[in-house]
């Protein structure tokens, strides 16, 4: 799903936010980012949807060369990665069914079909009573939810989530992550970012530890 | 893009508009003055070429004589003028000749009812040798007829079309600097609505909206002020031409003519096109890929 081949991310000379990067992950594979604040997580999770380019080294995501692949294309490869962030980035001048709805649109998908596709997404997310409620009503682990049911609607074959359970309590968290294992045993890849490290030693997934831009640990493929 | 969804583009342009109402229509308003001036010059241009056009003889120079003028002095003229070899030849027209030639025009002929007695001058049409018309000729007819008073007036053929000319050009550049500055007012409100949506678009561009697909509904919103404005600038210009019409009513000989049908067209496209240049100009400056 992902090749990395000597990343290096340079912001301004003399800061490397990315040191010497490579790294395999295979389709439905279950993978951790850990590392503390600042690590470079987040920059990472950015050149695995094409946010950033890699200053130095290649990186191939679902078979595209991202360091070479023209914009005109970058579109159509997003429509194949869902990404969650810490903050949701929820419209909150809408519904949650407009919150995805949106997202249809937006890829000009029939607008016939959208009701039925939401419906289903909602369900599996859980928050099928909360359709046509405003953000502003929902607690944060019900937004996060709303951000995930946006991220899959599309049914991506990659999810990238940086710290998606940074700013909600340990029982909500857990929640939320059990959606993204849910979606991973039906074949989707997840790559979350967390420096909560309780959560990944109970589950015993791929980690990748990264400490001042390189990997200082990697487990391997678990299972 | 495989389904392209006109109608969503329009909805949400008109969204667009809504969202920021005050805004929104100050740069209606403001498109609809720049064309107001326009469509004004356009008004103003149309009419003085139709009055021209009737009026300007196709002599050369045609030479204003006083009302009581003799044969004698007439022959005496006639004679002076074709002494110079670029001459090619002089006609006396008497102001009853003029009235028959204008009896056709039925404005005209209702004008002198009314004034009971013929308005018309008397007139020497003077032609030239083909391409002998030089200003410097002009002057010197000028000169050797400068001391007869029977001579009211002389007017070379072209010079009201070029004084028509000069201020129809100044009409022009005037009309571009006030419609190229509504562009730049349409411009920036359409800047206020991409920062308002901001996190729209960045959720778009994260999902896999095409560039295309993002900036259209900014150049709807653009074409949709722009021919907003076009229509009530011509609304603004007809009750203007409606009111004008109404002080000339008493008048018999002019009849203000209202621009054409292409020239509304004219003017609603100008009103699109400066709509959809400004968004486009902002969305070049503010929504980078």
């Amino acid at each position: 799903m992902i090749k990395a081949f000597h990343l290096y991310q340079i912001f301004e000379k003399n800061l490397y936010a990315l040191k010497d990067i490579s790294l395999e992950i295979e389709k439905g594979e279950f993978v951790f980012l850990v590392g503390p604040s600042g690590a470079g997580k987040t920059t990472l999770i950015k050149l695995f949807y094409g946010d950033l380019i890699p200053t130095k080294g290649q990186i191939i995501v679902y078979g595209r060369n991202m360091v070479r692949l023209p914009g005109k294309e970058m579109p159509y490869l997003r429509r194949q990665v869902g990404v969650v962030f810490q903050d949701f980035k929820l419209l909150y001048d809408r519904t949650v069914f407009d919150n995805i709805a949106f997202v249809l649109e937006a890829i000009g998908k029939d607008e016939r079909r959208i009701a039925e596709i939401i419906t289903g997404v909602l369900k599996v997310v859980n928050l099928s009573s909360k359709r046509d409620v405003m953000p502003h009503f929902l607690s944060g682990g019900e937004q996060q939810r709303v951000a995930i049911a946006r991220a899959i609607v599309n049914d991506p074959v990659l999810i990238l989530a940086d710290e998606p359970t940074g700013n909600l309590d340990k029982k909500v968290s857990e929640d939320i992550l059990n959606i993204f294992l849910q979606l991973n045993k039906k074949g989707t890849t997840v790559i979350m970012a967390t420096h909560d490290e309780d959560i990944v030693k109970k589950l015993r997934k791929r980690m990748i530890k990264i400490e001042e831009g390189r990997i200082i640990e990697d487990t391997g493929k678990t299972e | 893009m495989k389904s392209f969804n006109i109608r969503y583009f329009i909805k949400e342009g008109i969204k667009n508009i809504f969202r920021n109402k005050a805004v929104s229509f100050n740069s209606i308003l403001t498109i609809s003055l720049a064309l107001l001036i326009f469509s004004i010059f356009l008004l103003i241009s149309t009419n003085i070429r139709y009055v021209i056009e009737g009026w300007e003889s196709s002599a050369d120079i045609t030479i204003y004589l006083v009302e009581n003028i003799s044969e004698s002095k007439i022959a005496e003229l006639k004679d002076l003028l074709t002494e110079e070899k670029f001459i090619k030849s002089v006609k006396f027209i008497s102001k009853e000749e003029a009235l028959k030639n204008f009896s056709e025009d039925d404005d005209i002929k209702q004008l002198i009812e009314i004034l009971g007695e013929n308005p018309l001058p008397n007139i020497l049409e003077v032609y030239f040798i083909k391409d002998r018309k030089t200003s410097e000729n002009i002057a010197l007819l000028r000169e050797k007829t400068s001391k007869y008073p029977e001579i009211e007036d002389i007017q070379s053929r072209g010079e009201i079309a070029r004084i028509l000319y000069t201020s129809k050009t100044l009409g022009l550049i005037l009309s571009v600097i006030f419609l190229f500055l509504a562009m730049l007012i349409s411009s920036n409100t359409i800047k206020l609505t991409v920062l308002s949506k901001e996190t729209e678009i960045e959720i778009m561009k994260l999902v896999g909206a095409t560039p295309l697909f993002i900036k259209l509904p900014f150049v709807t919103e653009g074409i949709i002020k722009g021919i907003t404005g076009a229509f009530l600038s011509l609304i603004l210009l007809y009750l203007l031409y409606f009111a004008l019409n109404i002080s000339f009513d008493f008048s018999y000989f002019i009849t203000v003519n209202f621009i054409s049908f292409q020239q509304v067209l004219l003017i609603i496209l100008t009103g699109g096109l400066i709509g959809c240049f400004g968004a486009l100009v902002t969305l070049r400056k503010f929504l980078k890929f």
